[in-house]
């Protein structure tokens, strides 16, 4: 070993002679110990949230109005193929004075049954699909952010650092896929609840952030390796597949 | 040694749980080692102190992921050193040595160190420039490899060898200069 390094190891204790203010302790209790967050970040998370929240309040009001116009023709369709019926039952039960109690409950029967039934099926149909519809609403807004900033990042050449060095954002991105696969599991098992879906909202806007941290750390080495003017090696530039 | 281990694992162990006594016991056990890593790395108190304290606020914050309470010591030492490499990735320019640093080396009186007062040695590793100062303290008193410095730093192993034989030359020149000035 080098006769230095080895003398000031053995040394070592002596070398750590310096203090430091007590200030530092004071200043480590008035500031509790609470993960940082940038505020640009939390503003845009919220910001991206309330979009995607806005877009698929529209999405879904719109398509209920929809859907509504739609029962409403159902309703209205089935009515008025009821009523012919009822003046052809109506007719032929004429002659038969001798039985009004009957003609009258089968009126009652074609007027009212018939199109509640009906009605009843619509609605319950219409609550999945538009479940369904505001699912992938989210989903689909969420998705075009995260595969813009994706291909951003896929297209960022690096000059210095290897791929591992971004191995913890490559995790962090796979664990999050995964949790979304599991989010979704429950929504089919479930259906959409007002939890599920800010469950997943949360992960979009983790996976977000967390690729826009890549990007940010991505750019601080390269105006690194820039700033130092170090010639750029184009064997050694590479991408990162994310 | 058995106790004190005892004794550490139940405070690292309360501290996780927020316990200020027991954070105030850890930071006054280990915090004197860890701002000498600190001040050898920056070379200023005021930036030592800065990561000081980041660093204390990383453990404490991260405790709970610690699997062995007894090795405490050790995981924030790396918490400092990994903070300290972060700061001067940040604030250090490299710049090339070309000086033949093999040759002034092989011309060096050996054991020149063994004469000169520790404190005066350790003085002068801390004015050391930048660049120069933060390789040599991660060989010398980390036990880096220039491998792992070039990785961490992001530079190339030759300059890591580079620039710690710059930081050998410059650190003989100049306690040389100081006994000469004040015997």
């Amino acid at each position: 070993m080098d006769e230095l390094k080895k003398y000031l190891q053995q040394n070592r204790e002596a070398l750590d002679s310096d203090e430091p203010s007590p200030m530092v302790w004071e200043r480590m209790q008035v500031q509790p110990p609470v993960k940082k967050t940038a505020i640009v970040v939390s503003i845009t998370r919220w910001a991206v949230a309330a979009c995607v929240l806005v877009l698929a309040g529209i999405g879904t009001w719109s398509l209920l109005k929809e859907d509504e116009g739609k029962t409403q023709e159902i309703l209205q369709a089935s009515r008025t193929s009821a009523e012919p019926r009822q003046e052809e039952i109506k007719q032929a039960t004429e002659p038969v004075i001798a039985i009004p109690e009957i003609n009258q409950e089968i009126n009652k029967v074609l007027a009212s049954a018939i199109p509640e039934k009906k009605i009843v099926a619509v609605q319950k149909t219409t609550a999945e699909r538009a479940d369904l519809i505001a699912l992938q609403n989210v989903e689909n807004s969420f998705k075009q952010v995260i595969n813009l900033q994706r291909n951003k990042v896929g297209t960022i050449p690096m000059y210095a650092e290897s791929a591992e060095y971004f191995s913890d954002f490559k995790i962090q991105i796979r664990q999050l896929e995964k949790d979304e696969k599991t989010v979704k599991a429950e929504i089919v098992k479930r259906g959409l609840t007002d939890d599920l879906l800010d469950q997943l909202i949360n992960l979009y806007q983790i996976k977000l952030s967390t690729l826009k941290q890549l990007q940010t750390e991505m750019n601080k080495i390269n105006n690194r390796v820039k700033q130092i003017r170090r010639p750029v090696d184009s064997v050694k530039t590479y991408f990162i597949n994310i | 040694m058995e106790q004190e281990t005892t004794i550490q694992t139940a405070i690292v162990r309360k501290a996780c749980l927020g316990d200020q006594t027991s954070q105030a016991w850890l930071y006054k056990q280990y915090s004197k080692a860890m701002f000498n890593i600190c001040t050898r790395m920056t070379g200023n108190q005021s930036d030592a102190e800065d990561l000081l304290q980041e660093s204390f606020m990383i453990a404490f914050r991260n405790l709970k992921q610690l699997k062995e309470p007894a090795q405490f010591g050790g995981w924030l030492k790396r918490i400092v050193v990994n903070e300290c490499i972060r700061f001067c990735k940040k604030n250090t320019y490299w710049t090339t040595w070309d000086e033949h640093w093999d040759e002034t080396l092989s011309n060096e009186e050996p054991g020149w160190w063994q004469t000169v007062d520790i404190k005066m040695v350790h003085q002068e590793i801390k004015s050391l420039p930048d660049g120069c100062r933060q390789v040599f303290n991660l060989y010398v008193l980390e036990d880096y490899s220039h491998k792992d410095i070039a990785n961490h730093l992001g530079i190339s192993e030759s300059t890591s060898k580079s620039q710690y034989h710059r930081a050998r030359q410059l650190l003989k020149e100049r306690i040389i200069k100081q006994i000469q000035v004040h015997g």
